[in-house]
């Protein structure tokens, strides 16, 4: 590692602000570019470093950071990898040049082994356990800026920590393919279901226009005839029959394009499958992830009615009216707002 | 076969802020109960206290990263409380309810005026989602404001509360701190934040703009003041004023009595250390005269049958009040200049304003709230 930007006042190696780093990175990631050598951006988190604050203060988390940052240092030294590292806040990012996905795969196994073998090497006694993200620059979007790698390998980042830590992620192809898919699926799915809405409707009433038509013709046909009951009858079972025929040709004709449809969506989820497989994380890590929600539930209130002034209450009369006054001028400003947008909108 | 997309899966691990739209909420049947939320939005500090035993406070900081890569080491789109402070410098960074910015009466500072609306938006957005509103519920909200508050923040306030619960009511701070406590007659309530120091005189009714007075000697005032009388004593002593701040809020003391204060503060970047006790205990007195000039001004115009119990009735509330042995030395100014004087602390200054807006939704009628859906 050439330098670090953390601004903790005891590193002695020659000292950037994160703003001149950054801009070191950025002149590397276009020499790549231009140059055509692979690049790797790396982005580390410390698993659980919110539980570490919680339990051992907010400079524990200090120590946490710049322990995994003098870990990625030295491994970095040790094994050859040359690069530039930033930390700031929660992450620390690094970034090297003249790297391809495989080194850096063993750069990240490297340092997750490191981060666990902490538990009896270091003084705290603790692992250091990590999520880490990477990215290259070979796919589009990492390719022509560097926002775009660096997002990438927050992606992966993300996908690391959300699988439970302790993990590796590169963010390649099928990631990235992964990630249009859905894309692709989702908004398949949506016209789709428009699709057939329309379609089931039409189907309801059996293409009304066409009905009425042939509906239309047959009894032309037979006014020409001369009218008996028999005739009359068989006109009508005429038209009963074809109308049902009508329904029948619409139904399958909706059925077949039903199928088409399923059979665009099951390829796109079979691929979707066969991709997420090839890269070792389950569909439902990665669902989760798309999700992009952590929902919690909320904790739920004491009160299952709305409550109002205690009629026993000792200054309930004064109370009372304070209530009214907030109200009162609550509603004269709201109100007010409301007529003022509708008159200037 | 690659794609550009856009889709931002990787945008997650931040406060989800943005994720409740007014349209989910409206389409979620709201069967499981009522929650109440009392907001206090302060200009240093924000707080929640909801009927589901939540309370919250978070430092009135917001911070946005100023590019992808800010963004991505950050690990969220927005920041808030201390560790958008924390951040500040690879932030837009702001404090949203700082005065000059939500506070009509004090110096226009126009400059982003815009950005400083958000923020007090996603700020109020983020304390009542840390209160975990459950999506099957009514909530309710009280959010006291300071008294001056401009209409178009108010109205800012209202529109992002509203985003997140079902109906929203404004209401003044120090009232909300006299109300939480029951003490809705002949009293006088001192409440010190950062920017301001707001005094509410109560008698029984809806307080009026005649019972209130602000001025700006509080907190902000005493760090300032601390600052400048620790520089002249030792100059080439390097602080900021944040640093200032932390040394305040841990030994403040005005009593005679208080023991010394000995502090480090870095000398061309060694740390020395310094006594301060002096000039700590005469930045924290330095509020007092004017706090008193305040009260008398409120009892002077006040019923003279009841200004004796008044000024045997005053209650000391906000952070500001924390301060040890104000509440004594307040007293002591009091009888000097006004005969007598009896100062009551209130037990929570920190969850003051926020525990009164709560027990003030709590009793508002529900025929109230529905009108204001
Ligand atoms: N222990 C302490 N001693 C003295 N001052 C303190 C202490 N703790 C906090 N403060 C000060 O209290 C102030 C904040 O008070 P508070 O949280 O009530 O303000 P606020 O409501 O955010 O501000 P305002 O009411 O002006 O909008 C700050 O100036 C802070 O430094
Ligand atoms: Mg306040």
């Amino acid at each position: 590692m050439t330098s670090d930007t953390n601004g903790t006042a005891q590193r002695q190696a020659p000292r950037l602000s994160i703003t001149q780093m950054l801009s070191v990175i950025r002149v590397e990631f276009h020499r790549a570019r231009t140059q055509r050598y692979p690049l790797c951006c790396l982005m580390i988190a410390v698993d659980g470093l919110e539980a570490v604050a919680t339990r051992d203060g907010w400079q524990a988390k200090a120590a946490s950071m710049s322990a995994a940052y003098d870990l990625l240092k030295r491994i970095a030294r040790e094994h050859g990898f040359i690069g530039m590292a930033v930390q700031s806040g929660d992450r620390i990012m690094a970034v090297f040049p003249n790297t391809a996905t495989d080194r850096m795969g063993q750069l990240g196994n490297l340092l997750l082994e490191a981060g666990r073998a902490q538990s009896t090497t270091s003084v705290s006694g603790q692992a250091l356990l990590f999520s880490l993200g990477a990215s290259h620059n070979l796919l589009a979007e990492t390719n022509s800026s560097f926002e775009g790698l660096v997002e990438s390998a927050g992606r992966a980042l993300h996908l690391a920590t959300q699988g439970g830590g302790d993990r590796y992620v590169m963010w390649r192809e099928a990631e990235s393919e992964i990630e249009a898919l859905r894309v692709d699926l989702a908004a398949a799915t949506k016209t789709f279901r428009a699709e057939q809405q329309t379609l089931e409707d039409e189907a309801g009433d059996a293409g009304g226009l066409q009905r009425a038509e042939l509906v239309d013709k047959i009894q032309r046909i037979f006014a020409s005839v001369g009218r008996t009951p028999e005739i009359e009858a068989l006109e009508g079972q005429i038209i009963e029959l074809a109308v049902a025929e009508l329904y029948e040709e619409r139904r399958k004709a909706v059925a077949a394009q039903m199928r088409e449809h399923a059979r665009q969506v099951d390829m796109l989820e079979r691929r979707i499958a066969k991709l997420t497989s090839v890269i070792g994380v389950t569909e439902e890590e990665l669902a989760r992830v798309m999700a992009m929600k952590t929902i919690d539930p909320g904790v739920a209130s004491i009160f299952k009615t709305v409550q109002g002034l205690r009629g026993d209450d000792a200054q309930a009369q004064a109370k009372k009216a304070m209530m009214s006054t907030i109200f009162e001028q609550n509603l004269a400003f709201q109100k007010n707002k409301d007529t003022l947008a509708v008159a200037v909108g | 076969m690659t794609k550009n997309s856009t889709a931002d899966i990787g945008e997650t691990t931040g406060g989800n802020a943005s994720t409740k739209t007014s349209g989910s909420t409206a389409t979620t049947k709201k069967d499981g109960g009522v929650l109440y939320l009392g907001v206090d939005l302060g200009t240093s500090r924000t707080s929640i206290a909801a009927s589901n035993g939540q309370r919250v406070t978070i430092s009135s900081h917001v911070g946005y990263p100023k590019d992808v890569v800010a963004r991505k080491l950050l690990g969220k789109d927005i920041l808030f409380g201390d560790e958008a402070l924390q951040h500040r410098l690879s932030c837009r960074f702001y404090r949203p309810l700082a005065s000059g910015v939500l506070k009509a009466t004090s110096n226009t500072q126009t400059n982003d005026v815009e950005g400083n609306m958000k923020a007090a938006a996603d700020l109020i957005r983020e304390i009542i989602r840390l209160a975990k509103p459950r999506s099957d519920e009514l909530v309710y909200a009280v959010i006291g404001v300071p008294a001056e508050a401009a209409i178009h923040h108010k109205d800012a306030i209202i529109k992002a509360a509203r985003e997140s619960v079902d109906s929203v009511m404004l209401c003044s701070e120090p009232f909300s701190v006299a109300y939480g406590l029951d003490m809705l007659d002949d009293v006088l309530v001192i409440d010190i934040g950062a920017g301001t120091t707001d005094l509410c005189r109560m008698h029984g009714t809806m307080p009026e703009e005649s019972d209130q007075l602000t001025n700006t000697y509080a907190g902000d005032y005493v760090d300032n003041r601390l600052a400048e009388l620790i520089q002249k004593r030792y100059p080439q002593a390097q602080f900021t004023t944040q640093m200032v701040k932390e040394i305040k809020e841990k030994h403040s003391n005005i009593s005679d009595t208080m023991p010394a204060v000995v502090v480090e503060l870095p000398v061309n970047g060694k740390p020395t250390s310094f006594d301060v006790t002096e000039e700590i205990r005469t930045a924290c007195r330095s509020i007092v005269p004017h706090m008193v000039d305040g009260l008398a001004k409120l009892i002077a115009t006040f019923d003279p049958e009841f200004q004796q119990r008044l000024k045997n009735r005053v209650l000391l509330a906000g952070g500001g009040s924390m301060i040890k042995g104000l509440d004594t030395a307040i007293e002591n100014e009091m009888r000097e200049r006004l005969g007598t004087g009896k100062v009551f602390r209130i037990e929570e200054p920190v969850y003051g304003g926020s525990n009164g807006a709560l027990k003030i939704a709590h009793d508002m009628p529900g025929e109230y709230w529905e009108k204001l859906k």
